[in-house]
């Protein structure tokens, strides 16, 4: 994957996210059974990211602790979609690839194999404590 | 040595893209690892991207091996 490959896929990715969580705001998904998971929707059980819309949703209203109940995994992609856009327009306007640099690091240490395994079993808890929570 | 090149299968990819596609499993074994993650983390892009993997999934797996074969060959190129 090249940098700008990569920038506009994060770009792209990051307007969608913003997108989706503005939509879901107005229509009050905190309170409706609508969800967009092909897993959840043939089965009828919680994937590992279930619930996270709401989570990111609890975050911009302020409630941390509700939000990291419901998913921790929305937490992270609150931060996610807060850093990136900027680090993003740093490396644009500054014609940088320290994002890029940092993208491949990351990749590389999950790839390494105890790394990898502490964080499948991670999302596996995770995952869980979705199904037992009812999400 | 070529034997040591893991080679993918593009219709083993297309079958775990369909099965388990929305945890972005097929990004992983193909070596986009930051994709999967991406993949995982979005329930599968709200099954956007997941729809549209399975489409694009076989040509990628073709493309991952044909960089490999190529790194391997650039080695041996002199």
């Amino acid at each position: 994957m090249t940098r700008n490959r990569l920038y506009l896929m994060l770009g792209l990715g990051i307007a969608a996210g913003y997108g989706w969580v503005i939509w879901s705001s107005q229509n009050d998904a905190l309170h409706s059974d609508l969800t967009p998971c092909l897993f959840k929707n043939s089965t009828g059980i919680a994937c590992p990211s279930c619930g996270s819309t709401r989570s990111v949703l609890l975050l911009s209203q302020g409630y941390f602790s509700k939000a990291l109940l419901l998913n921790p995994l929305g937490i992270l992609m609150a931060l996610i979609m807060v850093i990136v856009p900027f680090w993003l327009l740093y490396d644009i306007i500054l014609n940088k690839d320290t994002l890029y640099y940092n993208y491949k690091k990351a990749e590389d240490t999950i790839r390494i194999k105890w790394v990898a395994i502490s964080l499948i079993l991670l999302i596996i808890l995770n995952w869980l404590w979705n199904i037992q929570k009812g999400l | 040595m070529i034997h040591s090149i893991e080679l993918k299968d593009p219709t083993v990819s297309l079958i775990v893209s369909i099965l388990v596609g929305t945890w972005g499993i097929d990004r992983f074994i193909i070596g986009d690892t930051g994709l999967g993650v991406a993949k995982l983390l979005t329930c599968g892009g709200l099954g956007i991207w997941t729809i549209v993997d399975w489409f694009l999934i076989m040509d990628l797996t073709r493309q991952k091996n044909m960089q490999k074969l190529n790194i391997y060959l650039d080695m041996y190129k002199y």
